[in-house]
C-alpha cells in the first residue's frame, strides 16, 4: 500500500460511436473520506465507474486502484476493491447469505464468521436465510453494500447506492456509508444524481457534465467560492433599499425582507453601512447555500427535470 | 490457476443444483428416455426406426438392444435440446441479470471463469448422459431382460451381454461427447447474446441450419453434426450385423468433436475477455 490517492484516473476517456460518454477524466481519490462523483443523469458517471472497474475498456487514459492499473492488472487491482455497480443484481434462487458466501469464496479468504459480520452490519442478519427473491429493493441494495464489504476493501465504489431506496432507507445507508469511512477507514466513492446526499456525506466532491470533470474540491470550499443570498431585516426598509440600490449588488425587497446576492466576506461591510446611515439593523441572515445551487451552474440547468433533485 | 479454476466450478455446479431450471431439463430428458423405451415397445414402427431399419427379428436380444438404443436415441436428440436451452442461457443469464458484475469486479480471470462455465457444462452433461444411460439399461432390462442376445431358432449367441454393455458405455461416451459440443456452441451464443431468452432462442433456432448442412458433402465431413448418430448407429447395428468396424468413423468423431470444442471454447474466451460489461 502506498501513500499516494487510493483511486486515480489519467485522462480516462470512453467513445461510443461518434460521442465521448466520458472525456479525459481526471480524478486523485484520497484514502479514508467519502468522496462524491456527481452529476446529472446521463454524465457518464456509470461509465466512468464501470472502467475504473475494468467492466468496460477505456478509449484512453488510464485508472489505477492503489497505484495498480485496472487495465494492465485488473487482478491484483481489485484484490483492493469492493463495488456495487448501478442496481445490485443477486441469485434469486439463492438465499442473502447464499449469495454472500459463493461472492465471498470467489474473493477468497472469507468465511462464515465473516459473512455473517456483514449481514449484521446491512442490518440482513435476520434475513439472511430467506431467498433473494423475495427481498425489498431496500434489502437488496443492503445486500449489494454488503457483498462490496465482504473483503475488507480499502476503498468501495457506490454506484448509486441509494437508488430506489425509501427515506428511512435512504438515510440508513447514508449513515453506515459515513460509519464505514470513519470507524473502518474505508475509502468510499459514492456516485449519485442526488445533490442533497452528497453534501450530507461527502467530504469532497468532482462534478461531472456531458462526460467532463466541471468542478473538484472539498464541498465546503466549493460552496464558500459562492454567492449567498442574504436576507436583511431593520427598521426603515425604505431608506436601506435607497441606500443598498447605489450599492452593487443591487437589493431585491418585495412585501418582506430586503434580500442581496452577495459574497459572503461582504456581509460586515453592509452592516457598517447601514447601521452608519442610521438604520437599526435586526437581523442579517444569510440563507445556506447548497450545492444544488453550485451544480445547476454549473452543468446548465435550470430544473430538476433531468434527474437532478 | 487451476485451484482457481476448481473454486469458481463449484461455485457453477453450486448454483446449477439450486436451479429448478436445470433439474427440469434432465427431467426432460429422462422422460424422453423413458418414453421413446416405452413407445418402442408399444409401437412397432418405432422400434424399426430405432433400428435404423435394421430389420425385423422375433428374438429379445434384438429389442433389448433396441430399447437402450433408445436411450442413446434421447440423450442424443433431448439432450441436444436440453442442453442448447441450458448453455444458451449460462453466461448471458448472468449479463442479463447483472449478476456478472458482482463476480467481475472481483479479483477473477475472465478466462477462469469461462473455463468453470465450461467445466461445469460438462459436468451437467456428465449427469444428463448418466441418468439416460441408466434410465434405458433399466428399462431395457425389465421389458425384455438382460441377457446375452441369443437367436432363438439356432440357439446361437448372437451377442454377449458384456459386449452389449461395453459397446453401450463406447456408445455413451461418444453422446457425452455430442452434447457437450453442442453446449460448446451454446455457451459460446450465450457469450455473444446479453439478453438470456435471446440467447437460448439463438442456440435452438441455429442449430438447426447447422445440422442441415451435414447433408452438404463439402460440410459433412467435418461437421460436428454429422456425428451426432454415430453412437446410436452404433448400438443399432450391432444388434443386426454381426460385424462390423466403425473405426475410421469414431476417429473422425473424435477429431471433429473434439477441434469444434477448442474452436467454441476458444472463440468464447476471447470474445468474453474483451467483452464489455455494460
Amino acid at each position: 500500500m502506498t501513500d499516494g490517492p487510493i483511486l486515480k484516473t489519467e485522462k480516462l476517456s470512453k467513445k461510443y460511436g461518434n460521442r465521448w460518454a466520458v472525456s479525459g477524466l481526471d480524478l486523485e481519490v484520497p484514502r479514508g473520506q467519502v468522496y462524491g462523483f456527481l452529476g446529472p443523469n446521463g454524465a457518464g458517471k456509470t461509465t466512468s465507474i464501470r472502467m475504473m472497474l475494468g467492466l468496460i475498456t477505456p478509449t484512453s487514459g488510464s485508472a489505477a486502484i492503489d497505484s495498480i492499473n485496472v487495465n494492465s492488472d485488473p487482478i491484483n487491482a481489485l484484490s483492493h476493491v469492493g463495488a456495487m455497480v448501478e442496481t445490485p443484481a443477486f441469485y434469486g434462487y439463492l438465499t442473502g447469505r447464499e449469495n454472500l458466501q459463493l461472492l465471498g469464496r470467489i474473493s477468497g479468504g472469507i468465511d462464515n464468521k465473516r459473512v455473517d459480520e456483514v449481514l449484521s452490519l446491512v442490518g440482513l442478519l435476520e434475513r439472511g436465510d430467506d431467498k433473494v427473491k423475495g427481498y425489498s429493493q431496500g434489502m437488496r441494495q443492503r445486500l449489494g453494500l454488503g457483498q462490496a464489504l465482504l473483503a475488507r476493501p480499502s476503498v468501495i465504489i457506490l454506484d448509486e447506492p441509494t437508488n430506489g431506496l425509501d427515506p428511512s432507507g435512504m438515510l440508513e445507508v447514508r449513515r453506515l456509508i459515513k460509519d464505514l469511512a470513519a470507524n473502518y477507514g474505508i475509502t468510499v466513492f459514492i456516485s449519485s444524481h442526488l445533490l442533497h446526499e452528497v453534501q450530507a456525506i461527502c467530504g469532497r466532491v468532482a462534478i461531472i457534465n456531458k462526460g467532463k470533470l466541471v468542478a473538484e474540491g472539498l464541498v465546503e470550499q466549493l460552496l464558500k467560492s459562492e454567492l449567498i443570498k442574504l436576507d436583511i431585516k431593520v427598521s426603515d426598509k425604505k431608506r436601506a433599499l435607497d441606500i443598498l440600490r447605489e450599492y452593487d449588488p443591487k437589493p431585491s425587497g418585495g412585501n418582506g425582507d430586503i434580500t442581496l446576492n452577495m459574497e459572503s466576506d461582504r456581509v460586515p461591510e453592509i452592516n457598517r453601512l447601514l447601521v452608519e446611515s442610521g438604520i437599526d439593523v435586526f437581523a442579517l441572515v444569510p440563507r445556506e447555500e447548497s450545492l444544488e445551487k453550485f451544480f445547476l451552474e454549473l452543468t446548465g440547468y435550470a430544473s430538476g427535470d433531468r434527474g437532478i433533485s | 490457476m487451476l485451484s482457481r479454476i476448481f473454486i469458481l466450478t463449484k461455485i457453477e455446479l453450486y448454483k446449477i443444483s439450486r436451479l429448478k431450471y436445470a433439474y427440469f431439463l434432465v427431467v426432460f430428458v429422462v422422460i424422453n428416455a423413458f418414453l421413446v423405451g416405452l413407445g418402442s415397445r408399444i409401437f412397432p414402427e418405432l422400434l424399426a426406426a430405432l433400428r435404423g431399419g435394421g430389420g425385423g427379428g422375433s428374438f429379445d436380444g434384438y429389442t433389448f438392444a433396441s430399447i437402450i438404443a433408445s436411450g442413446t436415441f434421447s440423450s442424443a436428440g433431448a439432450g441436444t435440446i436440453a442442453m442448447l436451452a441450458f448453455s444458451g442461457s449460462l453466461i448471458s443469464s448472468e449479463t442479463d441479470s447483472g449478476t456478472i458484475k458482482n463476480i467481475l469486479v472481483r479479483p477473477v480471470n475472465r478466462a477462469d471463469f469461462i473455463i468453470s462455465k465450461a467445466a461445469a457444462l460438462f459436468v451437467y452433461c456428465l449427469i444428463i448422459v448418466i441418468i439416460t444411460a441408466l434410465l434405458s439399461i433399466a428399462a431395457g432390462s425389465f421389458l425384455y431382460g438382460m441377457g446375452n442376445i441369443i437367436i432363438p431358432e439356432t440357439g446361437e449367441v448372437f451377442r454377449t451381454r458384456a459386449a452389449m454393455l461395453g459397446n453401450l458405455g463406447i456408445s455413451y461416451l461418444m453422446d457425452l461427447l455430442s452434447i457437450y459440443t453442442v453446449g460448446c456452441m451454446g455457451l459460446f451464443l450465450s457469450v455473444l447474446i446479453n439478453n438470456a431468452g435471446w440467447a437460448v432462442i439463438t442456440a435452438l433456432v441455429v442449430y438447426f441450419p447447422v445440422m442441415f448442412l451435414k447433408n452438404f458433402q463439402i460440410f459433412s465431413a467435418w461437421i460436428f453434426t454429422s456425428y451426432m448418430d454415430l453412437g446410436q448407429n452404433i448400438l443399432r447395428e450391432m444388434a443386426v450385423v454381426k460385424s462390423r468396424s466403425w473405426t475410421p468413423e469414431i476417429y473422425y468423431f473424435l477429431a471433429v468433436n473434439l477441434c469444434t470444442i477448442i474452436v467454441f471454447l476458444g472463440l468464447s474466451l476471447v470474445i468474453f475477455r474483451r467483452k464489455e460489461i455494460n
